[in-house]
């Protein structure tokens, strides 16, 4: 029941183990099977042509440094490096897009006159957020919805495929069960095990987020 | 974003070049020790006398072996060079098949009169010592050359370790005239079967601990 193959990315996971142990060859067979794709990933994200060129270099540049740690998670080898790729590009985005967000802030912060009585709105008291607070908590959402999917990728092929069905479509064990042609005790068995290990990698980093937070 | 681009996948080739020939750098006077250590003892326990007499093909195949042991084997343990699955496949296979045709050799042709000799004791050690001892000194090399954690994966380690063992066996093969089971299987090949053992702990041991710091 587990997702189909892509062929291209047939043969990524022991260039990539080459890759880490020092062959040029297959750094280019990595970058050559990946570069595509995370260009294409990375247009999805930001418009900017000049910039996804920088973000892709970027990222391997970063998983280069990184290579070391990276480790095998899940049935598919192939998958799991695409994936280990595309967490990288996914998080320089978001670091370009909170540096570019502070800066137009402080762009509008330097750009106001000094005082507030040269303002009027500022003489207007708004109890509602602010739009620089809608923005932060967009992005607090956005990163907590990322981490999340991250977690569900990192999840046993058998424990995902539940939590899909369960937790992301909304069926009940016994449709799941079915779904999978499973008994329902394996379903729930298989269900505890994974939001018991979600829950593991989760909580520390949500707390770090909210602990974070201004 | 006016700056020029840096251009990454160029600093990263040039990182893996300089990695390898680190990697090379600690690996060249390891080699020159190991050869010294083979050397020596082959010079102290003396060469067996019917060495130009074998047959040219178990000659050929003794020295294919020295090539495997001292270049090919640790090369691919330490990531210096890279070859395909296959290839490493066939380079085990055929490894252990030519390490064991080139230490039984060919049967019936014996210097009985050598072999009598080196039975008897005429350097005053055991094959099994003698190749114990030098896989011992060779594999002492490598841990300390850090030949153990230069890759990520454990099982680059059996590589080095294969070079280690034969290249002890191939010492003794090289001392010792005897070509019959009877001693071979016990004193070389059972004896390098004790140091592959022997090192492939102590290397998994050294790589673990290389890999923690």
């Amino acid at each position: 029941m587990g997702r189909p193959r892509d062929p291209e990315l047939a043969g990524l996971y022991q260039a990539m183990e080459r890759y880490i142990d020092g062959d040029a060859r297959a750094y280019a067979r990595v970058h050559a099977t990946l570069g595509r794709r995370l260009r294409g990933f990375l247009l999805r994200i930001l418009s900017d042509r000049e910039i996804v060129e920088d973000l892709l270099q970027v990222t391997f540049l970063k998983a280069h440094l990184a290579r070391d740690r990276f480790t095998l998670q899940g049935g598919d080898p192939d998958g799991a490096v695409q994936a280990w790729y595309f967490a990288i590009a996914r998080n320089a985005a978001m670091d370009h897009l909170r540096r570019e967000y502070r800066k137009s802030r402080r762009e509008v912060k330097h750009g106001a006159p000094d005082g507030d009585d040269l303002d009027p709105m500022a003489k207007i008291a708004d109890q509602g957020p602010t739009v620089e607070e809608l923005g932060l908590d967009r992005e607090r959402e956005l990163e907590i919805v990322e981490r999340v999917q991250a977690a569900i990728a990192r999840l046993p092929e058998g424990q995902r495929e539940v939590v899909e069905l369960h937790k992301l479509q909304g069926m009940s064990m016994a449709e799941v069960a079915e779904r999978l042609d499973l008994r329902e005790g394996a379903v729930r068995v298989r269900a505890h095990r994974a939001y018991k290990a979600l829950a593991r990698w989760l909580v520390p980093s949500i707390f770090a987020i909210f602990w974070s937070a201004p | 974003m006016t700056q020029p681009r840096l251009d990454v996948d160029a600093l990263i080739q040039g990182d893996l070049a300089r990695s390898q020939r680190a990697r090379r750098r600690h690996f060249l006077p390891a080699l020159l020790l190991t050869l010294l250590v083979c050397g020596g003892l082959l010079a102290i326990t003396g060469v067996r006398g019917d060495l130009l007499d074998q047959p040219p093909w178990q000659l050929l195949l003794q020295i294919s072996l020295w090539l495997l042991c001292f270049l090919i084997f640790p090369a691919i343990g330490l990531g210096l060079i890279f070859p395909s699955r296959s290839a490493r496949v066939l380079l085990a296979v055929g490894g252990v098949l030519a390490t064991v045709a080139a230490a039984i050799g060919q049967p019936g042709i014996h210097d009985l009169e050598g072999l009598r000799r080196h039975l008897e004791g005429e350097h005053g050690l055991g094959c099994g010592v003698v190749l114990l001892a030098a896989g011992g000194v060779i594999l002492a090399i490598g841990v300390l050359s850090g030949a153990f954690v230069q890759r990520r994966r454990p099982a680059a380690v059996y590589w080095i370790t294969a070079g280690v063992t034969l290249a002890a066996l191939n010492t003794v093969t090289w001392h010792c005239p005897a070509t019959g089971l009877a001693h071979v299987l016990p004193g070389h090949l059972g004896g390098a079967l004790v140091l592959l053992a022997l090192a492939s702990v102590i290397a998994l041991v050294a790589h673990v601990r290389g890999q923690e710091a």
